[in-house]
């Protein structure tokens, strides 16, 4: 409290030498001098607090009494006012550059999307939102959020739940897809079971309607294996009904990819050149009046370094460094060998896909061609797999 | 009987605290700590002894490391391991 005090009013620190170092305390005190912190330090010489106003008025006490005051500093609010004053425009410049940042702060200057749980672009979501009032430059204390995220809703079906999170000056935008619902299967709509595609039927369980193949039976994609026609029986009179069952077969598949052998490498020639800016909101200014249209063979790469705390809070400038960089591009042979086992994995992917996860591959192997500049992977393969596919009467009459 | 004693009677009799009637330095002692109001003026000042004017008469506030944390025209204010105080 004392210390407080002690700057408020503003102290001098100084140094007494003196045989009769009493003597001026003593006259300090009479005269109503407020002497704070009297430390000894040698024999003759003690340190001691002045307020900032009494110290001329203590040094001509000190000189009365034989004594020699110096000054070790001085403090307090008083001198920093007049270095202030001194210094008027920089505090005003401080004083403003404050102001600003605290202006600054209420509104959002970078907006991104950080968690994407959905197939919507981010570019989507974010343009949607900005249709809402949340993009750079928004004034956040007056989002509302359910508004917007019920319209933002409305504009992305495809979203369940969408967030934006505000840290400091940031918006970070989360997001979660949309669970499509199974179809409804309607047990008495007409329906046939047929072919997804061709091959030997190995496997056939019927659960409804009258099944058309028997097994050992090549079939054709788009084929109806069990027919939803039920004729007349001892059952009963001849009627439709919604036909099921599991049909399984041997099917064959051809699947290749071919390569080009010979690329375009880039070489870097000479440094290229680079010119600078600043993105202001949405605005990109730059320093220098150079085209920014690039030349042909030429690479483009723009850094943006946003000014603020990382993770924190950003301001609405951001320094944006553009370099161009030419290039030559020299072709390239590349070794067939080489290409060959990405070649492989990717031919397997595609396959395993085209029989599902409950499809099994029989036997497989590859063939591969050499064309001039082309090279041809092609996989031959055997599988057993699913083939049949309910369709509705309506859409297959 | 003195001048002193007269007064210390009357304060005793008004029942009033003697140094309202005086000018004897009142003294507030904690452990590490001594503040003196109403002081005549610091006679003397070492670390093991500060020595006051009172009234007609002297005190002695005696310790180690004793230090002159403020003073002023009415009050002085003295820290350190005080161990007593003496009337002259």
């Amino acid at each position: 409290m004392r210390r407080a005090a002690r700057f408020l009013r503003g102290g001098a620190e100084g140094r007494l030498t003196g045989a009769d170092t009493a003597r001026f305390l003593r006259r300090c005190a009479e005269e109503g001098l407020l002497l704070e912190n009297v430390i000894w330090e040698e024999p003759f010489t003690c340190r001691l607090t002045l307020p900032l106003r009494d110290w001329e008025k203590a040094g001509i006490l000190a000189e009365r009494c034989g004594c020699t005051l110096t000054l070790i500093r001085k403090a307090g609010l008083p001198l920093a006012a007049r270095a202030a004053r001194a210094r008027l425009f920089l505090t005003l410049g401080a004083v403003l550059v404050f102001l600003g940042l605290m202006a600054s702060s209420l509104f959002v200057w970078e907006i991104r999307v950080t968690d994407n749980r959905s197939g919507v672009p981010d570019g989507e979501i974010l343009r949607v939102l900005s249709e809402q009032g949340v993009g750079v430059g928004s004034f956040w204390p007056g989002f509302r959020p359910d508004l917007i995220r019920s319209r933002a809703l409305a504009a992305l079906p495809e979203l369940s739940w969408i967030a934006v999170n505000l840290r400091g000056t940031r918006g970070l935008v989360q997001t979660r897809g949309r669970v499509a619902a199974a179809p409804i299967r309607d047990p008495r709509a007409e329906a046939d079971v047929v072919a997804t595609r061709a091959g030997v039927i190995t496997g056939l369980t019927v659960l409804e309607g009258t099944p058309l193949v028997r097994r050992g039976d090549a079939v054709e994609p788009g084929q109806v294996l069990i027919s939803a026609d039920r004729p007349a029986g001892a059952a009963g009179h001849a009627r439709r009904v919604h036909a099921a069952g599991e049909v399984l077969a041997r099917t064959f598949h051809e699947l290749s990819l071919s390569v080009p052998l010979e690329t375009a490498e880039k070489t870097p020639t000479g440094r290229g050149r680079d010119r600078f800016g600043l993105l202001w909101g949405d605005k990109l200014y730059f320093f220098s009046r150079s085209s920014g249209i690039s030349p042909p063979a030429c690479d483009k790469i723009l850094k943006i370094r946003h000014l603020g705390i990382e993770g924190l809070f950003s301001l609405p400038v951001a320094v944006v460094r553009e370099s161009l960089r030419p290039y030559e591009a020299k072709p390239q042979e590349r070794d067939a060998a080489e290409l060959r086992p990405d070649l492989e994995t990717e031919l397997y992917e595609r396959l395993r896909q085209e029989i599902g996860e409950e499809g099994e591959i029989i036997s497989a192997f590859f063939t591969e061609r050499r064309d001039p500049g082309l090279y041809t992977l092609t996989l031959r393969a055997e599988c057993s797999q699913r083939i049949d596919r309910e369709v509705l009467r309506e859409t297959n009459p | 009987m003195g001048m002193r004693d007269t007064v210390a009677d009357l304060a005793a009799a008004w029942e009033l605290p003697e140094e309202t009637l005086s000018r004897e330095a009142s003294i507030r002692l904690t452990r590490h700590q001594a503040v003196a109001e109403q002081h005549g003026g610091l006679l003397g000042y070492e670390d093991e002894c500060v020595e006051l004017r009172s009234g007609r008469g002297r005190v002695r506030i005696l310790g180690r490391e004793l230090v002159l944390r403020a003073m002023d025209r009415d009050t002085l204010i003295v820290t350190g391991h005080i161990s007593g105080v003496e009337y002259a």
